[in-house]
């Protein structure tokens, strides 16, 4: 069995936690609280968008610490899935979160992509593997494939962060980069399995200059 | 698969659980938050979260020790209903989490923590972490 972390980032309300709770085999943690206020105080009613996560009385969260997810793939390769909280108060928890993950799946909501610029930047300076996906919040995918225009070595994934298949072949594409970069580059003993499943293995990310 | 420094941890671990009065499990994590060993009986379904969690907690830790102008933690304590969880660092590369009956002598069992944290530490080498982080789940 093999184990590899996964980071699961991007800007607020973009799905994270929703996406692990899509394709967690088993109960994931969550940290959620409830929106109270925008960082400039006022009430953060422009992020209670379709899509965003709402709490019983019908009121937005957010992920105070961290969301934590497992999901078992080809039988024998665990992904850890690390879900970062939404505000920028705590960069270094964003950081240590990040620490060992092999890839990266960055959620973007199309209507707002300037939201998920940091999480994409903060990937490259790692130089973490790591897949845009799209939120498309359970519409028309279609309405989505133009939605956004990056530069040709930024992979997209179309993606519902609800829906479990639609998640499960985000983590894909990503595992399927983390393979190529790693191939290209001599990272362990990683490998494209025929029939597309990826396994990557041998691999650790853990530099102790990394770690604060 | 496990090499002979990987289960040497992990028997230090059910010792631990075994000979201290009121610890019911201990878990070593990585500091990013992935399983290394843990002591006989506990459940991957409560270890891999408890993991994730504590990793997450030496984070969140280590950032409140900085805004008083402090350099590390002791320990986090969380007093549940029916137990005390315990998370320490034990280097920068692992995590310790102990699960404590809350009728057990807590502040005795804290310190018998440091005590495992310290015997273990030196065998906790940066390449040990990332080689038991790779060959095992937890």
């Amino acid at each position: 069995m093999r184990t590899t972390k996964i980071l699961i980032d991007g800007g607020p309300g973009t799905g994270k936690t929703t996406f692990i709770g899509s394709v967690s085999d088993i109960d994931p943690v969550m940290t959620e609280v409830p929106v109270t206020a925008g960082p400039d105080g006022t009430s953060d009613g422009d992020r209670s968008v379709a899509g965003e996560r709402r709490s019983g009385a019908g009121r937005p969260t957010t992920t105070a610490a961290l969301d934590f997810g497992r999901l078992t793939i080809d039988g024998d390769h665990n992904l850890l899935l690390f879900g970062t909280p939404s505000s920028g108060h705590l960069p270094f928890l964003q950081e240590d979160l990040a620490t060992g993950a092999l890839g990266a799946v960055v959620l973007v909501d199309p209507r707002r992509p300037a939201d998920s610029y940091p999480a994409m930047t903060a990937a490259e300076e790692r130089g973490q593997p790591f897949v845009m996906a799209v939120n498309t919040y359970g519409r028309d995918r279609s309405q989505f494939d133009q939605a956004l225009r990056m530069g040709p070595e930024v992979p997209v994934a179309i993606c519902d962060a609800g829906d479990r298949a639609s998640a499960k072949a985000a983590l894909l594409t990503l595992l399927q980069i983390i393979v190529e970069v790693g191939a290209g580059s001599g990272l362990g003993s990683a490998r494209l399995r025929a029939g597309g499943a990826a396994t990557v293995g041998g691999i650790h990310l853990l530099h102790p200059d990394r770690i604060v | 698969m496990s090499t002979p420094d990987s289960s040497y941890v992990a028997e230090v671990l059910d010792r631990f659980v075994q000979e201290t009065v009121g610890v019911d499990d201990a878990l070593l994590v990585s500091a990013d938050g992935v399983g290394l060993a843990a002591s006989d009986g506990l459940p991957a379904a409560v270890a891999e979260p408890f993991g994730a969690i504590a990793a997450g907690l030496v984070s969140l830790t280590r950032g409140a020790a900085r805004c008083f102008a402090e350099d590390r933690a002791e320990r986090v304590v969380i007093e549940l209903n029916q137990s005390y969880l315990l998370v320490s660092e034990v280097t920068a590369w692992a995590v310790l989490g102990v699960v404590v009956r809350t009728d057990a002598d807590i502040g005795l069992v804290a310190y018998e923590t440091t005590l495992v944290a310290e015997r273990l530490a030196p065998e906790l080498s940066a390449e040990l972490v990332a080689e038991m982080r790779t060959a095992l789940s937890v």
